[in-house]
């Protein structure tokens, strides 16, 4: 990722950036009550990019939200990390690899779903806004990618998957574009 | 004579979520506190099975495509169902709380279903009157 963090994020900007923490911390209790395995989010880097970009062999879930400030929010995740998360669902002795890669998209769905609430859940509140949903689907760069002239709040942070080395976890929250606006 | 006893009717819930990753794990949580489990992927589909079965309560999630749980819920309204539903969501919102007031709701959740909160909420489900 080539992305850069502003080291000072704005004054302004500083209460949302606390609320996404919390966001974060709300994601680490739900994985560990969704997965039965040892699974557990590591504390993230949060500032604000002009410039999002996706690692090599992440899967990428995006959920668009209307509200006051409508935008889209995403959930990346190192793959290896998604598969492990499906086999600790599965329980190890019913993971066959067939079923596993049927699952993948779909864990990955329902876990945006969850995480992506809870984080924009937390930013709600310190907005006083509420917001209104849509399906949550998987996204590529492009639709990620942040329009000129705009900024996205990024969570950078890792996730543990058993004895499995930390692996990239990121949220990204960038505000609708003009073209994306009333779709 | 030998008296042959009845097994009692296990109760049974209807699962409506188009993940089947969500279907998945509440169907385990409701298993394992003795319920039976049907799960249909969306309100259509839950309508259909609906004519002609009857679950003793819905769980019912809010985000899906097609039929939103919300349209979900005006129909059971529109069609005069008074089942137990039981919404499971991960927007927990107080807006979408509200929402949900639409029609007589036994309950709502926050996702991801936890073992703890989906047996305290089946032993809260009353009986039906013609399973006394």
């Amino acid at each position: 990722m080539t992305s850069e963090l502003a080291p000072e994020p704005m004054a302004t900007d500083a209460a949302l950036l606390e609320a996404l923490r919390d966001g974060w911390r709300e994601a680490q209790t739900v994985f560990q009550e969704m997965f039965p395995g040892p699974v557990s989010l590591l504390e993230p880097v949060v500032g604000i990019t002009d410039l999002v970009e996706l690692l090599p062999d992440t899967i990428a879930v995006g959920m668009r939200f209307e509200g006051r400030s409508p935008g889209l929010a995403a959930l990346s995740l190192d793959c290896t990390a998604a598969r492990a998360l499906v086999v600790s669902l599965l329980g190890s002795g019913e993971a066959d690899d067939a079923e596993v890669l049927s699952l993948l998209t779909d864990t990955s769905l329902e876990l945006a779903n969850i995480v992506l609430n809870a984080v924009l859940a937390e930013a709600g509140r310190a907005l006083s806004e509420t917001y209104r949903f849509e399906v949550p689907a998987l996204m590529t760069a492009d639709e990620l990618a942040v329009p000129y002239g705009c900024r996205a709040y990024l969570l950078r942070g890792e996730i543990v998957c058993g004895e499995a080395l930390p692996a990239p976890a990121q949220v990204i929250i960038r505000r609708a574009s003009s073209g994306e606006r009333g779709r | 004579m030998a008296m042959v006893m009845e097994e009692p009717r296990r109760r049974s819930a209807l699962i409506i979520d188009d993940s089947r990753v969500a279907q998945m794990i509440l169907g385990r949580l409701i298993a394992a506190s003795g319920w039976e489990a049907s799960r249909v992927a969306g309100g259509r589909q839950a309508l259909a099975y609906l004519e002609r079965e009857q679950p003793d309560v819905v769980f019912v999630d809010l985000l899906m495509p097609e039929m939103s749980g919300l349209e979900f819920l005006d129909e059971l309204l529109r069609r005069g169902y008074r089942l137990p539903v039981v919404v499971l969501t991960a927007d927990a919102q107080e807006s979408t709380r509200r929402a949900c007031r639409r029609y007589p709701i036994h309950a709502f959740l926050r996702k991801p279903a936890r073992a703890d909160v989906i047996s305290k909420t089946l032993d809260s489900i009353p009986v039906a009157a013609d399973d006394i």
